[in-house]
């Protein structure tokens, strides 16, 4: 159960759905535009743009298999100490355990595979729902010092 | 001879083609997939060339341009050339080193030190 905090509602919080990777560069960059206004700095923003990017086209392409007829859900609350943008596809879902690590030398310099890694590596808090069909994307913001309170362990369903 | 494509740049210094970017964020689809075509159309045209992929002006890529560039270096390796790269900003040598590519590519500072 969620319990609504007043800074809940301080956060800009929207969702929107796409079903196209055409649509990937709008939602994307609106996030970015709004984490400027947030105050955020360079890095972290690189860092969301990036992570919104890899996970979105994840989403389009292996979530819903580029089908046009399903949809993309993009959840996001964002304040000026913490982004969180949630992405949800209508796919399978998969075993996020199972993707290959894109740093081992077998793995090293092929062409693709390297989305999820940038995501945890740029993010603060990367989770993958049960179904594997949801990622929940975390960012603190350094410029204020903000840091998580403890690890996180909120599950997404 | 210099030449110019719609996403990249290409000059010639001394023995080295140095490719450049036109475009500040190497992201949208559309764009790296044209960008793709035009390196490897340089490489392909020039066995046994020593290039230089100059980031200068680059803000942004991601993990689909890491493809193109691996995709790169490798066609520019099968033809015994050299890929060396240069002027990369900070966040994307972060993109490189997550991904361990900061082992695979030859990076340098600036130019003259990739031309040295």
């Amino acid at each position: 159960m969620f319990v609504v905090t007043e800074q809940d509602l301080q956060r800009k919080q929207r969702s929107l759905s796409i079903s196209e990777k055409s649509e990937v560069p709008s939602v994307r960059e609106r996030i970015v535009s709004l984490l400027v206004g947030l105050g955020y700095g360079q890095r972290d923003v690189f860092a969301v743009r990036l992570a919104t990017e890899e996970a979105l086209l994840n989403a389009i392409e292996h979530g819903n298999k580029k089908d046009k007829g399903k949809k993309v859900t993009v959840a996001y609350a964002l304040d000026p100490q913490r982004s969180e943008i949630t992405v949800t596809d209508e796919g399978e879902g998969f075993d996020p355990g199972s993707i290959p690590d894109c740093t081992a030398d077998d793995n090293l310099t092929k062409s693709r595979g390297r989305g999820i890694a940038l995501m945890r590596g740029f993010m603060d808090i990367v989770e993958f729902g049960e179904k594997g069909n949801t990622v929940r994307l975390v960012k603190f913001n350094s410029a204020r010092g903000a840091k998580p309170a403890g690890r996180e362990e909120a599950r997404v369903d | 001879m210099d030449h110019e494509t719609k996403r990249i740049t290409v000059d010639t210094k001394g023995d080295y083609t140095v490719m450049g970017f036109r475009d500040a964020d190497i992201l949208d689809q559309v764009n790296i997939h044209e960008m793709g075509k035009e390196m490897y159309a340089v490489v392909e045209g020039s066995p046994g060339i020593k290039l230089i992929v100059d980031f200068d002006g680059v803000r942004f890529l991601s993990s689909s341009a890491l493809g193109k560039l691996i995709s790169l270096k490798r066609k520019v390796e099968e033809t015994s050339g050299t890929l060396k790269m240069c002027r990369i900003k900070p966040e994307i040598m972060e993109v490189f080193r997550i991904t361990k590519l900061d082992t695979v590519f030859d990076v340098y500072p600036d130019l003259d030190a990739a031309m040295a």
